[in-house]
């Protein structure tokens, strides 16, 4: 049927000769010791056939993934979409991908490195004037995840789906120099009897001096229990963020402030994604919260917002020192919107909480901390780029206990300093080198309180790892000679050994702690190339766009790329 | 064997008679304003996706800051890469770096991605050079001294 459908539109264009034909070829491959392996290929097609007043254009993306590298296995069309576009109106059908305001409410993304694609399947309309634009979509979302709250996890694979069905509208309008919008969205879960209901407010306000933005949201959850006699009852969460920005003749101070309390949950339950019915969606980002470290070591120790519960701060000054030298310093600090204490003596599992209003640096709040420093910028010549910062880091990831005899957290410290260096020898080559330098310590802190006055409080902390500090260290370097070849080297190292997080048979963990690896690319021109990589990558978290998820380690083995663009 | 056979068609097809012209999407400037792209272009125009994140953007970004006025009937368009909720974040970082916007040097958003998945423009910087409306030039990735090639290509597309 699509093949029909791609057939038709190219003999229709290429019949008025205003087509526009491009394709973007991608195959990649992958072996290694611990059976990372995949075999992957996907095939973008675009097709446009362009008229003065409108547009008419498809796109069509066909994979073949046995296995995939992250994901579960396709063969065939994976996604497609058509549409029609002209000054004042566009229509969409097939896998629309809408963001309305700053994605509060709705921010669809397709993540391919991560699997983390949260686009609908149906109908996207959008109208628009000098002074309002009204958005409408229609479709089905599915995403998946890897969790450890159900059976046969997998970092690679998927073992939660979840189906929805959503619908809604966004309006948003120019006025008095301000964008004001608003925003509903419906969504019906089948598979577990639930509906949401999320409707969203937000201000745009820019002056000479700066800008200022709002958006407020609210969402309730209503869950059908069916024939069973069990009750859900409707959950009902918001939130609101704030975000002002001023300049200062060169200058630039950007502060927000958020409060999310879409579904606060206590301790033992709060990570749990299956059976929190109220949680955020996956169609739903915070407007920032975070920043998106590019350092390696770095990027691991990333946070992702906490949509269900937290409450945080922002501040960024950016400026330059002189005409070659720029300073970025950005702080963030955020807790969830409760501190808890779970109950004393008899009953230890029941947990109590009182509320906070601004971020609290308590243990039994869930407490984020960061100021990260950095100054980047270059020779007099122009030949020598430089970045080099600093980053302290403080979490508490979990609280398992907080009662009147045992305080006990999961927490994580962090102090990494960066450095990249960039130097263009002549015309024909440039090098470049990263050096990272972290010292980490991950573990939990307990505390045994005394309840006579003669003895002191017993405090111990228990590593997750061998040390009681991880020492990290990340070294690459890398050559580019005439636009055409790249060579690469990466060596990092670790004074712990990571197999401690498992049990020593699972391999998705690693229990080395040194990796080293080398690549070589090749340009046959500006968009057509070919990368060979050989040696071992470390696993951890992965970053892109506020979206984190664990990527298991690639032991000794071999991975090769090639895309080419035919425009 | 029906999927290889559509991938060579398509192949074969988008070879023979591949070309691309610059879409005329409707876009938000960062000052807010929306306009259309062709709006934007000039007799050449360089287009840069970018995001503040992506360094090898950022000294692309730099070295053409240094000599694109230098170039007559040039524009530039540099499309931003990064999530919505940073708007507030890539305004504050080109206010700072005093990224010279004016009628011929305009930043806009990609939010939507639109864009970005209609030049396959992940992973980026993605450069490209326009005759017009007409997409004469593409290149992937920067580095440091690569200026010299895009201004030559640049002069190429003027002496056209």
């Amino acid at each position: 049927m699509i093949k029909k459908i791609y057939i038709i539109i190219l003999l229709f264009t290429s019949a008025y000769s205003q087509v526009d034909i491009s394709n973007q070829l991608s195959v990649r491959y992958g072996d290694s010791d611990n059976d990372y392996n995949y075999n992957e290929i996907y095939l973008d097609t675009k097709l446009s056939f362009n008229r003065e007043n409108y547009r008419l254009e498809s796109l069509l993306t066909f994979e073949v993934s046995e296995p995939a590298e992250i994901g579960l296995n396709a063969k065939g069309l994976d996604r497609y979409l058509f549409g029609f576009y002209n000054d004042k109106f566009s229509l969409e059908l097939g896998d629309i991908h809408q963001t309305w305001g700053r994605g509060l409410l709705l921010n669809q993304l397709d993540l391919q490195n991560l699997d983390f694609h949260t686009g609908s399947r149906g109908l996207g309309m959008q109208v628009h004037n000098e002074s309002s634009t009204l958005n409408i979509i229609m479709g089905d979302t599915a995403s998946r995840k890897s969790t450890t709250v159900l059976g046969g996890y997998d970092p690679r694979v998927p073992n939660y789906f979840v189906d929805q069905f959503i619908y809604g509208a966004d309006l948003s309008l120019n006025v008095l120099k301000s964008n004001i919008g608003a925003a509903f969205l419906l969504v019906d879960e089948k598979e577990r009897s639930l509906s949401h209901t999320l409707t969203n407010f937000r201000v745009d306000r820019s002056h000479e001096y700066g800008e200022f933005f709002i958006s407020v949201i609210n969402k309730v959850s209503e869950k059908d229990s069916g024939n069973l006699e069990i009750f859900y009852p409707e959950k009902d969460g918001g939130g609101f963020y704030i975000s002002n920005t001023n300049y200062l003749k060169k200058w630039a101070l950007t502060s927000s402030y958020r409060n999310f309390k879409m579904d606060i949950n206590d301790p033992v339950i709060r990570d749990n994604i299956v059976d929190n019915y109220g949680q955020a969606l996956d169609i739903q980002r915070s407007p920032s919260g975070f920043y998106q470290h590019t350092f390696r070591l770095l990027s691991r120790n990333s946070k992702e917002v906490n949509l269900n519960d937290e409450i945080g701060i922002e501040i960024q000054l950016l400026g330059p020192i002189n005409d070659n030298v720029n300073i970025a310093v950005n702080y963030m600090k955020s807790s969830s919107s409760k501190r808890w204490h779970n109950g004393v003596e008899i009953d230890n599992s029941l947990w109590y909480s009182d509320s906070n209003s601004m971020p609290s640096s308590s243990q039994e709040s869930y407490p984020f901390e960061e100021l990260f420093i950095e100054v980047s910028g270059y020779s007099s010549d122009g030949n020598i780029f430089y970045k080099v910062g600093i980053d302290f880091q403080d979490q508490v990831f979990n609280v398992l206990s907080n009662s009147a005899e045992v305080k006990s957290f999961e927490i994580t410290e962090s102090f990494t300093l960066p450095f990249l260096v960039n130097f263009n020898i002549n015309p024909s080559w440039n090098v470049e080198m990263q050096l990272e330098l972290q010292r980490l310590k991950t573990g939990f802190d307990t505390t045994i309180l005394s309840d006579v006055d003669e003895i002191d409080d017993n405090y111990s902390f228990t590593s997750l790892l061998t040390e009681e500090y991880q020492e990290n260290l990340f070294l690459a370097l890398s050559a580019n000679y005439n636009q055409k070849w790249s060579f690469n080297l990466s060596h990092e190292l670790t004074n712990s050994d990571e197999s401690l997080l498992d049990d020593g048979h699972n391999e998705s963990f690693d229990s080395s702690n040194d990796w080293n690896s080398a690549s070589i690319a090749y340009k046959f021109d500006s968009d057509h190339t070919l990368e060979l990589f050989y040696g071992s990558m470390r696993g951890g978290l992965d970053c892109t766009n506020g979206v984190c998820r664990y990527i298991q380690a690639f032991d000794d083995g071999i991975r090769i790329d090639y895309s080419l663009n035919l425009d | 064997m029906i999927i290889y056979r559509l991938f060579f068609l398509l192949l074969l097809t988008g070879h023979l008679l591949s070309q691309t012209n610059f879409p005329n999407n409707k876009v938000q400037l960062i000052d807010n304003t929306t306009t259309n792209l062709h709006s934007l272009t000039s007799e050449v125009s360089f287009v840069s996706f970018w995001a503040t994140w992506c360094l090898p953007c950022i000294k692309e970004i730099d070295k053409l800051n240094e000599f694109i006025h230098d170039y007559e009937n040039v524009s530039v368009i540099l499309i931003n890469e990064d999530r919505p909720g940073d708007k507030a974040k890539v305004k504050s970082f080109v206010r700072s770096r005093q990224y010279p916007i004016d009628d011929n040097y305009h930043i806009i958003f990609d939010f939507d991605k639109k864009l970005s998945r209609q030049f396959s423009a992940e992973p980026i910087p993605l450069t490209l050079i326009l005759k017009g409306t007409k997409v004469i030039y593409r290149k992937r990735g920067f580095y440091l001294g690569d200026e010299v090639e895009l201004k030559k290509q640049l002069r190429i597309a003027l002496s056209d």
